[in-house]
């Protein structure tokens, strides 16, 4: 058997030992060790992010169920998170079909009043989803416009896999899309350190991190990266627990919105949505105020309107629970926002290290 | 593998070459720090947790978001942190929905579904993956450890970090025991281990494949089981508060007086800010009408509060000079003897048109019996024009003149509103719509039957039946009912229906009826009188009045809750009674009832005619829903003479005949108590008797239109319509409807979900098995030991 092992040979420039029947062909490695995407989300944020998730989730529903059930030595916790996309999934569909398979069966009045109830059901599962994901955005994207800190910064992570028994593999490297501060506990400072694309300099990231968070090139002195890690941090956690607060009531509103009832009467046919946002482009194209029949213009319509019912119901009582839990989903995004970008203490952020680590740093210590 | 057969080939050289040197130094550790001892261990697997170490949980993770905000945590931290969120998130919703909804069981329905689906996501894999794996392997996937920093954690979350450290002497036997893992075997804890993982790695991928489509199921079907007791709970929780309140409004009017009071002190600021409008303002108008019908529950009250209204802006009044100078062209004031003068002050200030058009016409010399006529014109005329110049005017009084008035109103239709608050809630749990005690026991009723109808074994009805009864098909039904007429079963059915028809009668009969009538005319009157005094006549007599006025709320209301309520009860009995009557078709009783009948009126009782009846008589009661007359039962499909049906009203509400259900229940009770339990169908009977049998034989009629008006005679059409029910096709066509559609809905999700768990537990068992290198390391190790 001969495998890959994705060591460096230090004969060849291409950067990958291989031996055996292979070793003529010239196999194209994408990267040597773990690389960060900074220059790719930079240039195509959406296409990264798009490529990202396309990748995982083939993936999460092909090669990890498969390692998982084989009981593979090189199945880890990141194929064990990333299958928990698949149950959220799979989740919602069955959520929304709870509510919408069965109503077919149903005569006419029962049909009608559970196809009302599925379709905001679906409709819910929906906006959950999107109010979760989009909703961590309001806090993220301004940290990331003031302090250039990009929680979500990916970056690609090459494994060098074990060989397994009796498996035919050949190639025991594989790539995984992690994000540089996944882990506040762990993150990956290594992979900022001489990186081109944020200057020439061994410390240029945080150099450039360090200013933005106020400290002047003296604070910095030779040593930017130790002062500036601890408020990275701060900053990191920050945004990431404001930002997990505030996405389940952002979710839970879009929920709320998806029970109102200007969605009772929405038609959902894929064909004839597809059909009329073909015509109506050509509509646009003729003539810009010749929209007419457009779903999606009634859908808008349709989400002003039930926007507009969460927080003003027939119900005096309905209307104050909405309001709140807008206000609550809303409160929390602007208290993540003041609490992210606006710095009290500056020193703070120095000790939030020592405050997680459980060895006292002014002591002498040695490992035996 | 290849690691696990070098480690054993690494361990069995180190076992023939057991010395392992020392090291040639030592260090000296005085004074210096040394890692910390590991506390780690393993916790105990509970299905459901001690609420302490919820709660202490709980509290940890208020203080972990604390310190989160504060830029302090770590990734164990913010990862219960999410979990925190995420149920935060989802109580949030429920909450929502709780309030949003107006229904109490659905508003408990979201909290249900909340915890359900939660309970869902840890029960699953608990049930389907975690026993079945441990059971058989000894190997407890979600095995849970607590480190020294005091975190718990999965032991096998991560399957590159597994602390199988933790496992003692004991623990890895039974896994090895449960493994199959040959005792000889060298370094056979370490092999353990590895299973072990193996096992778990399997495991929680299973888990993961499996949770999106179990879960909201599960969730779902256990919300669904949930739902009939729980209705069952807020029915009876409603039916006692509601009971208590009505019979004790004191004890339950604390907090809405105080409610009450902040919303009379809302209503005199809104008074205050508008003092300066004018009252015919339309925008002011809208508003105070808005605030003024808050409480009142019904349109009638409403009309005549914009009666009152209007009556209210009709003050403004036509000035002295305004009137002098009408008056100007056809009267010469100024040679007006005082006293006329005097009078026609008066009636100036009392807008007395009337008066002031005699005065003048008596100023014109238009006296006598000659000038009558001319007389008459003159002054239709001018009270023609004075109202006609009034009516231009429009109202200036100003709210604030108003103020005193309008407080007066709206306190007394607060207290009204209260009040009558207590009323609707006792009306309403009982009677009125979706969850109430009547359609709550309407589905009881039909779930009774149609259980009756399908007997113990499925083969009594087939789902091909019930698809045919759900598509209103009478030859079925009909079927069905011959069917339980001759089973076993027909006495059970019978005792239950009656009991449950007891049942209603004791919770919304004639003391409940009765309450209502007497609540509600002490409210209603009391808050009439209370505004007569006070003289807003319009609202006070749409309120209630003394028989005068029909179109009162107080009518209305009480009207409305007899024809609910009567119509179910109706509608149990005449189910009731077509089981009885197919009973005593059966067994022969009926027939020569039938016979009597038709001698009685002095015609032949042959076969054919007692076979026809018969068959009338079964499709009057499952389909007719009209008893008018003979003539609209004859559009209806009814091919019956005159005579034939007065014969068919006598024999089936003569409350004397002994009927099946008497045997039936004789069988099993005393007859005195049998005869009690029978009160109720028997007074039905006569009821139907009084108001439709003699109604179709000619009797009613005729006395209604003498004695009673026109109102009277549509109150009797309603009571009739309210006594003849719901047909027992259409009940019994709505009740397999409904069962056919849970029934669908169970057979595919909960067929579903049976598929999934056998599928999964099965799967399980694919779990833990040895490798073939496994398989192979052992067996050369036999050979070898």
């Amino acid at each position: 058997m001969v495998y890959n092992l994705g060591l460096q040979n230090i004969n060849n420039n291409h950067g990958i030992i291989s031996f055996g029947s292979k070793q003529d062909k010239e196999k194209k490695i994408e990267h040597k060790s773990d690389v960060l995407l900074y220059d790719e989300k930079k240039k195509h944020p959406l296409i990264l992010g798009a490529k990202i998730q396309a990748d995982k989730l083939e993936k999460a529903c092909t090669i990890y169920p498969k390692k998982g059930l084989q009981g593979s030595k090189n199945a880890n916790f990141y194929e064990f998170l990333t299958m928990g996309e698949v149950p959220y999934l799979i989740g919602s569909g069955m959520m929304i079909a709870t509510f919408n398979l069965a109503s077919k069966f149903f005569d006419t009045p029962s049909a009608q009043s559970a196809s009302k109830i599925g379709k905001k059901m679906g409709l819910g599962v929906l906006l959950y989803g999107l109010g979760k994901t989009f909703s961590k955005k309001l806090i993220e994207v301004p940290v990331n416009m003031k302090y250039g800190i990009d929680v979500n910064l990916p970056y690609k992570k090459k494994i060098d896999e074990l060989p397994e028994y009796n498996n035919k593999k050949d190639d025991l490297v594989s790539y995984e899309y992690h994000k540089a501060y996944e882990s506040v506990d762990f993150s990956r400072w290594d992979l900022f350190y001489d990186n081109k694309s944020y200057g020439d300099e061994r410390n240029s990231y945080y150099k450039k991190i360090g200013k933005k968070l106020g400290l002047t090139n003296e604070e910095l002195g030779t040593a930017a990266d130790q002062k500036v890690k601890p408020l990275i941090t701060d900053k990191v956690v920050k945004t990431k627990v404001f930002s997990t607060l505030s996405s389940y009531l952002w979710a839970a509103t879009g929920v709320g919105i998806a029970m109102q009832k200007p969605w009772e009467n929405i038609t959902f046919n894929p064909k004839k949505i597809i059909q009329t946002f073909k015509n109506n482009s050509k509509i646009i194209e003729q003539n810009e105020h010749a929209i007419k029949n457009n779903w999606f213009k009634d859908f808008g319509k349709r989400f002003g309107e039930s926007c507009y019912k969460l927080v003003n119901n027939e119900s005096k009582s309905a209307s104050i629970a909405g309001r709140l839990l807008l206000g609550s989903a809303v409160a929390m995004t602007l208290l993540g926002n003041f609490s992210t970008l606006f710095d009290f203490n500056k020193n703070r952020g120095t000790n939030s290290s020592a405050a997680t680590s459980i060895i006292d740093e002014n002591k002498e210590k040695v490992v035996c | 593998m290849a690691n696990l057969i070098s480690s054993i080939i690494i361990s069995q050289q180190e076992g023939n070459n057991k010395t392992i040197s020392k090291p040639s130094f030592t260090i000296d550790t005085t004074g210096k720090v040394t890692p910390l001892e590991y506390k780690g261990k393993l916790l105990p697997s509970r299905i459901i947790g001690s609420p302490v170490t919820y709660a202490k949980d709980l509290k940890d993770d208020f203080v972990n978001i604390k310190d989160a905000a504060n830029g302090k945590s770590n990734d164990y931290k913010l990862g219960r942190i999410n979990d925190v969120a995420m149920k935060l998130g989802s109580l949030a919703l429920a909450s929502y929905l709780f309030v949003k909804n107006p229904l109490k069981l659905n508003k408990v329905k979201e909290y249900i579904g909340f915890g359900t689906f939660f309970a869902s996501m840890a029960v699953w894999p608990k049930l389907a993956i975690q026993l079945p794996i441990k059971a058989r392997t000894g190997v407890d996937i979600h095995q849970k450890y607590i480190d020294s920093q005091g975190r718990k954690k999965m032991l096998y979350l991560d399957p590159q970090y597994v602390l199988t450290d933790l496992y003692s002497r004991e623990d890895l036997d039974r896994i090895g025991k449960g493994l199959k893992v040959s005792e000889n075997l060298p370094d056979r804890d370490n092999f353990i281990k590895q299973r072990a993982q193996k096992t778990a790695l399997q495991g929680n991928t299973l888990w993961m494949m499996t949770a999106g489509a179990a879960t909201p199921v599960m969730s779902a079907l256990a919300c669904n089981a949930l739902e009939k007791p729980v209705s069952k709970l807020i029915e009876h929780s409603n039916l006692v508060s509601t009971n208590r309140a009505i019979n004790t409004p004191e004890v339950f009017d604390n907090v809405s007086i105080m409610k009450s009071d902040i919303k009379e002190l809302q209503f005199s600021k809104f008074l205050k800010k508008n003092k300066n409008k004018s009252l015919s303002n339309p925008e002011f108008m809208s508003q105070l009408f808005e605030k003024l019908s808050a409480g009142t529950n019904s349109a009638t009250i409403n009309d005549g509060l914009k009666q009152e209204l209007n009556a209210l802006l009709e003050k403004p009044t036509l000035s002295a000079e305004a009137i002098q100078k009408i008056l100007k062209d056809k009267v010469d004031i100024s040679s007006l003897s005082d006293n006329v003068k005097e009078e026609l002050n008066k009636a100036i200030s009392e807008q007395n048109f009337n008066k002031i058009a005699e005065l003048a016409a008596d100023t014109s010399n238009l006296t006598g019996a000659k000038n009558k006529k001319a007389r008459n014109q003159f002054i239709n005329s001018l009270v023609k024009t004075l109202k006609a110049e009034k009516s231009e005017l429009k109202s200036n009084t100003t709210v604030q003149e108003a103020s005193e008035r309008l407080m007066s109103l709206y306190k007394n239709l607060s207290q009204f509103g209260r009040e009558r608050k207590i009323l609707d809630d006792y009306i309403n749990v009982r009677a009125v719509g979706a969850g109430s005690y009547v359609a709550n026991h309407w589905e009881r009723v039909s779930n009774k039957f149609l259980n009756g109808l399908t007997g113990k074994t499925k083969s009594f009805l087939s789902p091909k039946e019930l698809k045919a009864i759900a598509d209103g098909d009478i030859e079925t039904l009909s079927k069905c009912l011959d069917k339980l007429a001759g089973s076993k079963n027909y006495n059970k059915v019978v005792m239950d229906l009656i009991n449950m028809v007891n049942g209603y009668e004791e919770e919304v009969g004639e003391s409940f009826l009765e309450n209502v009538e007497q609540k509600g005319k002490e409210i209603f009157k009391k808050t009439s009188n209370n505004l007569k005094k006070e003289n807003f006549i319009h609202t006070a007599n749409k309120i209630s009045s003394n028989g005068e006025i029909k179109d009162t709320a107080q009518n209305a209301l009480i009207n409305s809750v007899k024809e609910n309520v009567s119509g179910a009860r109706s509608s149990f009995y005449r189910l009731l009674q077509t089981i009885d009557l197919f009973k005593q078709v059966q067994d022969g009783s009926f027939e020569s009832v039938l016979r009597n009948a038709i001698e009685a009126q002095g015609q032949t009782a042959d076969k054919a005619t007692i076979d026809r009846l018969i068959s009338l008589c079964k499709k009057y009661l499952l389909t007719a829903t009209t008893t008018d007359n003979v003539e609209k039962l004859k559009s209806a499909g009814f091919n019956v003479s005159e005579d034939e049906f007065k014969i068919m009203m006598n024999v089936l509400y003569n409350s004397n005949a002994e009927n099946s259900i008497t045997r039936s229940l004789s069988e099993k009770i005393k007859p005195e108590e049998a005869n009690k339990l029978l009160e109720g169908f028997n007074s039905y009977k006569e009821e139907y008797k009084e108001k439709v049998v003699n109604w179709v034989n000619g009797i009613t009629p005729e006395l209604s239109r003498r004695t009673q008006g026109e109102a009277a005679q549509s109150a009797d059409a309603v009571a009739r319509n309210s006594l003849v029910g719901k047909s027992v096709l259409d009940f019994a066509k709505d009740a397999a409807a409904k069962r056919l559609r849970s029934d669908k809905w169970l057979k595919i999700f909960g067929g579903g979900m049976i598929v999934l768990t056998a599928a999964t537990i099965a799967a399980t068992f694919a779990i833990g098995r040895k490798s073939k290198a496994e398989k192979e390391l052992e067996a050369e190790n036999k050979v070898n030991g």
